[in-house]
């Protein structure tokens, strides 16, 4: 692990919902550093979400941080008081939701909702967020008029569009981005990549990119961060991780991506299906491991440094 | 949108002609409303009285143009303390919950157990007659509906993903209730309140009837129906005229009201 300076840091953080039987973010440590884009990828359910929604401060109702810290540039984010937050919110912690399509007022047109957000929370002028809005939204591709339009006017892509623009808008100095391309086609997507890398090098932005697309993972990333059922299970540099896996998920993960020029005739490589639910003592992977061994079953893999400098809880 | 409904276009023309009576009854009519003129007691309607003379002479028309200032003006005043006070207190417990929504709850569910129109008829008793009782009255019973439905709905809209959005981008809770959810079930308020003021109305004037809100000599439908009870078969104008007035007041608000929400719910806007 490269140690700078940390600009997010998160100490064995554990987040549970109440009467979920097991907490859907486990022990999970992790830093970002200044300028740099950390990337979490996981199947569905496995806790990406829940871990961003910590660091915002804005779990759903029945979530709560059980153990760990979170640091921001020096703060302690889960002793800040609200009005706090409120004033980092936005400004300095910005977050991209998975929620596109539904994240706009309905009764307001976009151009009243992006000015008045900018106005607030940068302090300018009227104009002045006008004039940025418009930069921000050309910049995504998105028609001259979009400004005076509703949100049901708009296609789900742009919507998502003009929720990247906002953010983007704010230079926060971490993103939080949730699955920011899901509903956009990849030249929009591209687009999206683009910007978020031009707000890393041109402001020193650090980002966390949750998302399923290993590939535009594997593009922007500088780190990697894996996990299932809401550990992390294996964390380190992005190229180390996406060329040579070394936990078995990861792996799996890696070996099921289609590509183009693959062989037709093979079949495509898919993780076993879980067999059972129960919470055993071992390895939270051992039911869909290939690889798992007698003692897997029994003891918690360790995390431990492997010799490309990757943190991996995996015993083998 | 584009459709229009005859039923609001009736309802509104006839609140519109009614707003414009109360707006401009001194000039409208000449004679006053109060003097009368026992020479010419229970005249049936002819040219110097429209609408005929009442026991005392009075000018029936005069009356009934007065009256309309006095009901319209009164219901909608009540209307207005009942959306505010209902609208806020709704939004406070519905969007913070905890504490002040189960007291909240609790009082409108006490309230809710007496029938509106005992439960007026007792805060009058106790209050003591009087237009401005009357009003009082009326608003404590009306308020519970805007409360109720306005608890509702900021319920809901506050699970919406624009409200999560908005607090995530670290907006105040004063401004998601005033920018977010406000705009969104204005159009439902504004919908029963166009149901709501008939009812309004016509418990204001039936106060006015038993003799505990407006109190002679004012003009006043429901005066004005009471005093004219007792010469029903001898002159039957007297009755007929606020009568029938009241029906036309509350018919084109509801006419007025079902149309609103009927055009408010075809525009309601798809998709989201």
């Amino acid at each position: 692990m490269r140690k700078g300076n940390a600009l997010l840091s998160i100490e064995g953080l554990t987040v549970a919902f109440d009467g979920a039987p097991q907490p859907s973010v486990d022990d999970v440590s992790l830093t970002i550093e200044e300028g740099r884009i950390l990337g979490v990828v996981g199947e569905s359910g496995c806790g990406k979400t829940s871990l961003a929604r910590a660091v915002i401060g804005e779990l759903p109702a029945r979530g709560v941080i059980r153990r760990g810290s979170i640091h921001f540039a020096g703060r302690d984010l889960l002793s800040v008081s609200r009005k706090e937050l409120k004033a980092l919110q936005g400004v300095e912690l910005g977050m991209i939701t998975q929620e596109a399509l539904s994240s706009l007022n309905p009764v307001r047109k976009i151009g009243s909702q992006f000015v008045q957000t900018l106005c607030e929370k940068m302090l300018v002028s009227r104009q002045e967020a006008e004039r940025s809005a418009r930069e921000f939204l050309e910049k995504m591709s998105c028609p001259e008029d979009i400004l005076s339009r509703y949100p049901f006017q708009l296609s789900g892509g742009q919507r998502q569009r003009v929720l990247v623009a906002m953010a983007f808008a704010l230079y926060p100095r971490l993103l939080l981005a949730d699955e920011p391309t899901t509903a956009l086609d990849s030249a929009v997507q591209m687009r999206v990549l683009k910007e978020m890398m031009a707000l890393k090098t041109n402001c020193g932005a650090s980002i966390m990119l949750i998302s399923h697309n290993l590939g535009v993972i594997a593009q922007v990333c500088d780190e990697v961060a894996v996990m299932y059922r809401g550990r992390i299970v294996e964390y380190g540099e992005a190229k180390a991780v996406m060329t040579s896996p070394s936990h078995p998920y990861t792996r799996g993960l890696i070996g099921s991506i289609a590509y183009m020029d693959c062989d037709r005739n093979r079949k495509l490589y898919t993780i076993p299906e879980c067999r059972d639910t129960i919470q055993r003592p071992g390895c939270i992977f051992y039911s869909r491991c290939e690889w798992c061994a007698e003692k897997c079953a029994h003891e918690p893999p360790p995390l431990r440094i492997n010799d490309r400098g990757v943190l991996v809880a995996c015993s083998r | 949108m584009k459709k229009y409904n005859r039923g609001t276009t009736v309802g509104g023309s006839i609140i519109l002609l009614l707003l414009l009576a109360s707006a401009f009854a001194s000039s409208l009519v000449t004679m006053n409303p109060t003097a009368s003129d026992l020479m010419n007691r229970l005249k049936p309607p002819n040219f110097s009285h429209i609408l005929g003379t009442d026991h005392l002479g009075r000018d029936v028309f005069s009356r009934l143009v007065h009256a309309t200032r006095l009901s319209v003006g009164v219901s909608v005043a009540a209307l207005s303390v009942s959306i505010a006070t209902g609208l806020s207190l709704g939004l406070v417990a519905g969007y913070f919950r905890g504490v002040i929504d189960s007291l909240l709850m609790a009082v409108i569910n006490i309230l809710l157990a007496f029938p509106g129109m005992i439960l007026s008829l007792a805060i009058v008793g106790i209050a003591g007659t009087g237009l401005g009782n009357a009003v009082f009255a009326v608003c404590v019973v009306s308020w519970t509906g805007y409360a109720r439905v306005v608890r509702g709905m900021t319920l809901s809209l506050k699970e919406r993903d624009f409200v999560k959005a908005a607090r995530i981008s670290g907006s105040s809770d004063m401004k998601i209730i005033a920018r977010h959810i406000l705009p969104n079930l204005l159009t439902t308020v504004i919908v029963y309140a166009a149901t709501n003021i008939s009812s309004i109305a016509m418990q204001l004037a039936a106060l006015s009837f038993l003799g505990l809100g407006a109190q002679p000599p004012a003009p006043e439908w429901g005066i004005m129906l009471n005093e004219a009870k007792g010469y029903i078969s001898t002159a039957p104008w007297l009755i007929l005229a606020p009568g029938s007035a009241l029906v036309l007041m509350i018919s084109a608000f509801n006419l007025f009201g079902e149309g609103l929400a009927l055009c408010l719910n075809e525009g309601k806007r798809v998709g989201i």
